[in-house]
């Protein structure tokens, strides 16, 4: 095995890191299963079963495989079986009527009267146990049909059921202990029905038996090897699942920190940016008007000295907040613009809609009562808000000029008193 | 940069072919040539090992078949025995034994070259079998041209030959027992369809399975691989996030990007006030060699320690400390005079010896001591910026270490 990182390495730690940045989470199976399922890579799992739980879910992914696998086999062993009566014409010819009566009158239709249940009824231990009866009643039929002729081939005929034991490790790939207790069904039957049987010559019994034996030695590794391989590969995707769920997760989170202020986890500045020019874009096509309402903390310069940074830091989260929960609709972002400065975008909306807005806005922060004693204008924190609106189709209209109204307005709002909304001074007064 | 660039590029090319093969699949048991060299070439030596354990238990099976030589062919019981013990198995050993010999040269594990040993052996020895078949007089050798079978079976389900070569493998044996059967006189015609139809659903039930085994195994390897670049995106996500994240996970003091970005914003305030900004810098002393001397944990432990006496001994409001790089720190502190702030760093350098941490191999003092670099500038200053400071800084950092560690200077 070798010795790359581990799914597991990727567990969340906890601890002081878990900050604003929740460590990356695991996403289709329970950090357990990913531990057990490293474990079962790397020790390997001999006896070919899982934990319950994996098992479980082993079984429920590769059911759809294995279904189609059995109905395939199905029609090929329907085939295979009736085209042996060639050899039974040749080799036990005597009890040639039985064995068309057993291949194709019971044989053939259980067979698919079997299919036809597991397709309806598809549970994978029953389906399993469906698969090692078909295989069941099959060696019976080899077992039966020598045991009642006289013919002297009818010893050697028994080597058949090396045909029964390969079909059903290898192509129909038996699951290993279902394949097992075959091959001991198999192994007892055939010393009851070498009673029965017309005596063959020692010297060719025990070849007959090495045959025999070999073929149920190299198939059940065969068939060993194809189960261990499926699970193999089935822990393989599980683990790559998980990696996958991590990854993204990580990519969003990775997405998310890059466009977002750390400090009040509103977008940042580069990220408006960007939002600012898509919208505008759009705008430009559905000749709407984009709105920009611009946020300044009052007084924060004192609010600092008298508080301590910390308290300043608390104070610009709270007042973002309140941003983030006052504009909330698809078309609006809002983001730290500078210092103590907040800015949104709104788009398809008009001036008098966005001082509306930004009225709200502005009472809502006084609402919060945060108190601000260094404050000439209240005794708590406010703010105050310029707003511009525009139209990109209009002549003249740029993202530039609307930043710098949207900033001459502000600039009105703190000279007229501070806590209060000022529209852009060239819209044609709708204060 | 296009040289860096390359190893990229063909890392994405190697990834899609990766996901394109494992997407829809690669019906002709083949990978194009790149990949499915690398596939041959994976872990050669333990191949070479299953190769050489696997032909010696080939080799016993192989002289086991003398049982059923002296059972069913007796008459020509000397030729087999001295087909299999006297020819077969010295060539075979010999062979065995030169790959052995020879398993660090790569032509000793060179996948074409097993591959080929497997099928001629495998085709001596069915030859070996058909030439006794074919001078003997015993009525029951018939029965046993189903030994062909075994062969088969052998080749493809536990040698696990390549499915092109068990191919190749299966349908020779198959011509030479068929062709054997066909030509040889006295063959009983009751048992021809019996004994070929057995080979022959042998080889395509035991080709069935070899199919499937080295689908699911260059399935595995694509996995793996696949694994591996999602591994190595998801480390270089998750490196991306800690740095851009505010938090140094080791020492957890604030990391240099967030440090960055807050000395931006109370430079800004400063600046408008007027007022003095003082970065201090710190290293710890000879803290390569504590880390050869102690270990890298012990190593980790120490910046956590010095770490938390920095952060501790500065906590004025509007202080902060941050992880600078590998062992070096910074602290930027507003509103103070550079002579206060030289007292705090020198209260700070004694913290730190007199947690009286062994330091073996520091000729400076038998225990972790620091050196630190005090600037102060006043923000409003024309020309003056936040880096300018912080190199300052670090000058005086600078020859604080010049002047023999464990000491503060200032600028």
């Amino acid at each position: 095995m070798s010795i790359s990182p581990t799914a597991r390495d990727f567990v969340p730690t906890t601890g002081f890191g878990a900050t604003d940045l929740a460590p990356v989470d695991y996403g289709p199976v329970s950090a357990d299963s990913a531990e057990q399922i490293d474990q079962l890579l790397v020790n390997g799992f001999p006896t070919l079963s899982f934990p319950a739980e994996l098992e479980k879910r082993f079984q429920h992914d590769t059911a759809a495989d294995r279904l189609r696998v059995i109905i395939i086999t199905a029609a090929l062993v329907v085939i295979l079986f009736n085209g042996y009566l060639l050899t039974d014409l040749l080799m036990i010819p005597d009890v040639f009527a039985e064995a068309v009566a057993l291949r194709t009158g019971l044989f053939t239709p259980v067979c698919l009267i079997g299919l036809y249940v597991l397709i309806k009824t598809p549970h994978p231990f029953f389906r399993e146990v469906l698969v090692l009866l078909a295989a069941v009643l099959a060696t019976c039929i080899v077992l039966y049909l020598p045991s009642i002729s006289k013919d002297p081939l009818a010893g050697p005929y028994l080597v058949g059921l090396a045909m029964v034991v390969m079909f059903s490790h290898s192509v129909a790939q038996m699951r290993f202990w279902m394949a097992i207790a075959l091959d001991i069904f198999i192994a007892i039957g055939t010393v009851v029905a070498l009673q029965f049987i017309p005596p063959a010559p020692i010297e060719v019994m025990i070849p007959a038996a090495l045959v025999m034996i070999s073929t149920v030695t190299f198939t059940l590794f065969g068939c060993y090897s194809l189960e261990r391989d499926e699970r193999q590969n089935w822990l393989l995707r599980i683990r790559e699942t998980n990696l996958l769920a991590a990854l993204k997760t990580a990519n969003e989170r990775l997405d998310k920190i890059s466009r977002s202020d750390l400090l009040t986890q509103v977008a940042n500045r580069r990220h408006f940016d960007e939002f600012l020019t898509q919208v505008w874009e759009r705008a430009e096509l559905d000749g709407s008007e984009v709105s920009l309402i611009m946020i300044d903390v009052d007084h924060f310069k004192a609010y600092n000295d008298n508080y301590g940074h910390p308290a300043g830091d608390e104070c610009l989260r709270q007042v973002a907040g309140t941003l983030k929960r006052r504009l909330r609709r698809p078309g609006d972002l809002v983001a730290r613009f500078g210092g103590e400065e907040f800015i949104a975008v709104l788009t398809g909306t008009t001036l008098p809609i966005a001082l509306q807005a930004a009225d709200r806005i502005r009472v809502a922060i006084e609402r919060l009562r945060v108190p601000h004693v260094g404050s000439p204008t209240s005794s708590f924190v406010t703010v105050s808000v310029g707003v511009a609106s525009m139209r990109p189709i209009d002549r003249g209209a740029s993202q530039k000029t609307l930043l710098t109204k949207a900033d001459e307005a502000l600039y009105r709002a703190k000279n007229s008193g501070r806590n209060r909304v000022w529209p852009d001074p060239d819209a044609g007064g709708a204060a | 940069m296009s040289a860096a660039q390359a190893p990229i590029e063909f890392d994405k090319r190697r990834m899609n072919q990766v996901q394109d093969l494992l997407n829809l699949g690669f019906r002709w048991m083949k990978f194009p040539a790149g990949l499915e060299h690398q596939f041959l070439s994976q872990d050669p030596q333990q191949r070479l090992r299953h190769f050489i354990i696997s032909g010696l238990i080939s080799l016993m099976v192989y002289d086991g078949f003398l049982i059923a030589d002296y059972l069913l062919i007796p008459d020509v019981f000397a030729i087999a025995a001295t087909l299999r013990l006297l020819i077969f198995t010295p060539i075979s050993a010999i062979a065995l034994l030169l790959l052995w010999l020879n398993r660090d040269r790569p032509l000793a594990h060179h996948p074409v070259m097993l591959d080929a040993t497997v099928l001629v052996s495998g085709l001596f020895a069915a030859a070996t079998l058909a030439y006794a078949l074919s001078i003997t007089r015993s009525p029951l050798s018939d029965f046993y041209h189903a030994g062909f079978a075994v062969v088969v079976m052998y080749g493809n389900l536990v040698q696990r030959l390549r499915f092109w070569s068990a191919l190749g493998f299966s349908l020779a044996v198959l011509t030479i027992q068929i062709v054997g059967v066909v030509v040889l006189p006295n063959f009983n015609p009751r048992l021809v369809w019996p004994i070929c139809s057995l080979t022959a659903a042998t080889v395509a039930f035991s080709l069935c399975a070899n199919y499937v085994m080295e689908r699911d195994k260059r399935r595995r390897y694509l996995l793996s691989e696949r694994e591996r670049s999602l591994v190595k995106d998801l480390s270089e996500v998750n490196l991306k996030l800690q740095q851009l994240s505010r938090v140094d996970v080791l020492t957890a003091l604030f990391n240099r990007r967030h440090f960055q970005e807050y000395l931006q914003d109370l430079w800004q305030r400063a600046k408008h006030g007027g007022t003095e900004v003082v970065i201090i810098m710190m290293d710890v002393d000879h803290f390569k060699p504590y880390n050869d001397h102690h270990g890298h944990p012990a190593g980790d432990e120490c910046l956590r320690q010095v770490a938390s006496v920095m952060q501790n001994s500065l906590r004025q409001p509007g202080d902060m400390v941050a992880r600078y790089g590998g062992e070096e720190f910074i602290a930027v502190l507003p509103n103070t005079s550079l002579a206060l702030a030289v007292q705090a760093a020198e209260r700070l350098r004694k913290a730190v010896q007199d947690m009286a941490m062994p330091h073996e191999t520091s000729p400076t003092l038998p225990v972790v001591t620091v050196s630190l670099g005090v600037a102060c500038c006043n923000a409003a200053t024309p020309g003056a910026t936040p880096d300018g400071l912080i190199s300052k800084a670090d000058r005086a950092l600078y020859d604080a270490k010049h002047q023999g560690r464990n000491k503060v200077c200032s600028l």
